[in-house]
């Protein structure tokens, strides 16, 4: 009478893992990240176990801190989009008719647009913080989530569970709440998880192109780009900050991965 | 001597007692499946025979473990669990047809282009030669003009019609071996015989062996050679199909077939089981009930009902015209038609889910025009619905005591421990064991979960319950008890009922009154006894034929 385990759980342990190491690492960082010291783009030593960057900061204390702040904003972007888009979509996908229709042109245009661009633009003209960015990213990431929940919701509000509710005299947010939520739990659940796969992308690029946080903050896309100049003489300044960017989207795929399977 | 199919000590294990005993969805079985034969399975839900002829196709369902258990197909032998062997062979050598014709059918699809990917995904695209042997296929499924046919979508087809494309898609590769799974049951009478017939006739041209499993005997005995019982996860009795009809040697078969029969021996019949006094007492109370006459509660005056699609709504399909009929206080209407019918729209129109386009319907005398949500909530607790599947009724992902919480806020406003009071309270009253309130619907079996859904509809205590075909998804046994169910609560309650079914045996056995209805008219409307004995229509005479030739044959 063994047990194994449910499909999809260890590509959640495994995920969930590395997340919390991401948050945590900060505590074990030896130095502060932002010491800058005379000792400018040594190579990796005893001292310095990544080396040092241009501006004689430990590589590693800021490898190790430069993920918690990009994940948390991600996070943070891929829930607000799965929850407008869990919104939009439900609504859209249980009413039909021109509701439906108006929302769904709606989400048309903003797929049509270049997320990029989007946020060039509305960038220049607010300033600069991470709640712009958050709420920014969230909406732009919106559309994908909106798709999948109208579908969904369609698919359960032809059942007969939901005609019982309405002939029980349920109105539309009734039934949404009682009757629909109740069924996409997870799936919106791994809404959040994608979103916050496509957000990690969204803001490390932009924080690479110096639109998401500002230095000195430590911050992986930031990195990059500080490091980009001196690649060649070292290369140490990206490898960190690139593999620590690689682990996040991939620790967040594994999450999304795992709750699919569970799903499925 | 060759066999098409034999299985050997099959054993599935659907999770372990408290005690750690395993518990068995089939315990043991090893049957043999001679070349051209049809073996019937028959069996109430539950009994494991679904689970099984899966497992011919080596698909150990969903949440199950195989702890043994070989097939052979052909002259080849293989574990019940080995995934890459079956692949090969399904579709090819052994193929399934579901209930549900439309978990075979893309509805997003035209029937030809589900045939040619069908077709090609076996022999590969062979153009015109395709086209002609597809051609040739759907003919032998009884389809005269077969181009026509290919243009069309599924919704645009019959429920017969459906059933016989997607069993002509199931045996496109000309399998030697065709299981089909309770392949007729949701049909209505008279489409079920043309199915039955047409497989029959296409079984005799090409010769394949069948496994046919349902728990209609009537169907089973038109159909099979041999037939087995199955009960409890084992085949308690197997034999050529006339013997097992005339001569059953296991209890259990003696009791399946009482109630096909209808005929009683009060001696053998188990004191769980409806008597014949119950009937009897039936029959009294109608009377009584006539003698009092009963008040008009339900008028149903000339309506006329309509879907509309297409682009904004230009299409129109009319699917009620001109009904009219009434419901007394405490009375149960039968409401008889095939698929397509018109039944369910009215059931529909009753509740407020759907609106006429005209004519006039009232409720204890007050117009029932608005939608549901614009009801005031006496009327919507008055007047409730019971959906044709319960599986489908009830919400997957609460559990029973939450489904049935919700109501009780919205029709007794109660909520917490009183809640948890009635639902428990209400459970028992319908016969299910008070620990269901903690399961979701799933976990319960087809019977528990009707019975819960008859439980939900009795919140708030209504005057009118309108039942939609609430028992063709149940075999004989389960429809039996569950007929006492309604009979029991409608005389302690004094309920009106509207009963809809496309079985004209099983409305009978309930109904004072039946309307009789066909592409959304009414063409008969009587009193039981009369429309059964004496069908005006011929549609009605058609009907009944169909439903009570078999049982007079065999009686």
């Amino acid at each position: 009478m063994s047990k194994t385990p449910r499909r999809g759980t260890v590509e959640l342990v495994i995920g969930i893992a590395i997340l919390i190491a991401i948050f945590v690492a900060p505590l074990l960082s030896p130095q502060s990240p932002l010491t800058n010291t005379v000792e400018i783009l040594h190579a990796p030593s005893g001292a310095h176990i990544l080396g040092t960057d241009r501006f004689g900061r430990d590589v590693f204390s800021r490898f190790l801190d430069g993920g918690r702040l990009i994940a948390t904003l991600s996070i943070l972007a891929g829930i607000l989009a799965a929850a407008l888009g869990a919104v939009i979509g439900m609504v859209s996908g249980y009413l039909r008719g021109t509701t439906d229709a108006v929302l769904m042109r709606l989400v048309d245009v903003m797929l049509a647009l270049p997320p990029i661009l989007v946020i060039l633009v509305v960038a220049a003209a607010l300033p600069k913080s991470n709640v712009v960015l958050v709420v920014l990213v969230g909406v732009l990431l919106t559309p994908g989530a909106a798709r999948i929940l109208r579908g969904l919701t369609q698919q359960y509000a032809a059942r007969e569970f939901v005609a019982a509710a309405e002939a029980a005299g349920s109105r539309w947010y009734d039934v949404l709440i009682h009757e629909i939520v109740p069924n996409v739990r997870i799936r919106l659940l791994l809404e959040v998880a994608l979103r916050t796969g496509f957000a990690v992308i969204l803001i490390s690029s932009l924080n690479f192109l110096g639109l998401g946080v500002s230095p000195p903050t430590p911050d992986w896309g930031l990195e990059i780009n500080e490091g980009r100049d001196v690649i060649t003489l070292a290369p140490w300044t990206v490898v960190a900050p690139a593999i620590g960017l690689a682990m996040l989207v991939a620790a967040v795929n594994l999450v999304a991965d795992g709750i699919g399977q569970l799903v499925a | 001597m060759s066999v098409a199919l034999a299985a050997e000590g099959i054993r599935l294990v659907r999770g372990y007692g408290a005690d750690g005993t395993p518990l068995y969805a089939v315990d043991d079985v090893s049957l043999r499946l001679e070349p051209g034969e049809t073996l019937g399975i028959a069996g109430e839900s539950g009994s494991g025979k679904t689970t099984l002829v899966h497992a011919f196709l080596g698909d150990v369902r969903r949440g199950l473990i195989a702890q043994g258990g070989t097939i052979k197909i052909g002259d080849q032998w293989l574990p019940v669990n080995a995934e890459s062997g079956f692949s090969a062979l399904r579709g090819r050598v052994v193929a399934l047809m579901p209930q549900s014709a439309d978990s075979v059918l893309d509805p997003i699809m035209t029937v030809g282009s589900q045939l040619i990917e069908a077709y090609t995904a076996v022999f590969g695209w062979r153009g015109d030669e395709m086209m002609v042997d597809l051609m040739a296929q759907l003919r032998d499924f009884g389809f005269r003009d077969p181009s026509a046919v290919i243009r069309r979508y599924p919704h645009q087809l019959s429920g017969g019609q459906r059933q016989r494309i997607a069993l002509c898609l199931t045996l496109i590769a000309k399998p030697s071996i065709v299981v089909l799974d309770e392949a007729t049951t949701d049909l209505d009478v008279v489409t079920q015989q043309l199915v039955v017939r047409t497989i029959k006739r296409v079984q005799s041209e090409r010769g394949f062996s069948m496994v046919a499993v349902s728990h209609d005997l009537r169907v089973l005995e038109d159909m099979c050679d041999r037939l087995a019982v199955m009960y409890g996860g084992r085949i308690v009795e197997i034999g050529a199909t006339h013997d097992v009809m005339t001569q059953p040697q296991h209890p259990y078969t003696r009791r399946l077939l009482q109630r096909f029969h209808l005929k009683v021996h009060a001696s053998e019949s188990p004191s769980t089981e409806p008597t014949p006094s119950a009937a009897q007492a039936r029959c009294a109370d109608r009377r009584a009930r006539e003698d009092v006459g009963g008040m008009s509660l339900l008028d149903v005056k000339n309506v006329w009902a309509s879907y509309r699609s297409g682009f904004l709504g230009r299409k129109r399909a009319t699917v009620l015209r001109d009904v009219s009929l009434d419901v007394r206080e405490g009375e149960i209407l039968g409401i008889v038609g095939e698929s397509g019918s018109g039944k369910t729209t009215l059931a529909r129109i009753l509740v407020g889910l759907h609106a006429a386009d005209r004519g006039e319907i009232s409720f204890a005398s007050e117009s029932l025009a608005k939608p549901a949500p614009a009801r005031p909530v006496r009327m919507r607790r008055d007047l409730q619905i019971i959906f044709q599947n319960p599986g489908n009724a009830l919400n997957p992902s609460l559990r029973v005591r939450d489904i049935l919480g919700r109501r009780l806020r919205i029709f007794e406003g109660i909520s917490g421990a009183a809640a948890a009071h009635r639902v428990a309270e209400l459970l028992e009253w319908v016969g299910v064991r008070a620990d269901a309130a903690d399961c979701r619907p799933r976990q319960l079996s087809g019977g528990e979960q009707q019975r819960v859904s008859i439980a939900r509809a009795l919140i708030g205590s209504p005057r009118m319950l309108v039942c939609d075909e609430i028992l063709s998804s149940l075999d004989v046994l389960l429809q039996a008890r569950m007929l006492e169910l309604l009979r029991r609560i409608q005389r302690e309650r004094h309920l009106a009922l509207v009963f809809i079914s496309h079985d004209i045996s099983l409305v009978a056995a309930l109904a004072d009154r039946i309307a009789v209805f066909q592409n959304g008219a009414i063409c008969e409307f009587g009193r039981s006894d009369r429309v059964i004995a004496q069908p005006q229509s011929p549609y009605t005479r058609q009907l009944v034929e169909a439903a009570y030739l078999s049982e007079e044959v065999s009686t």
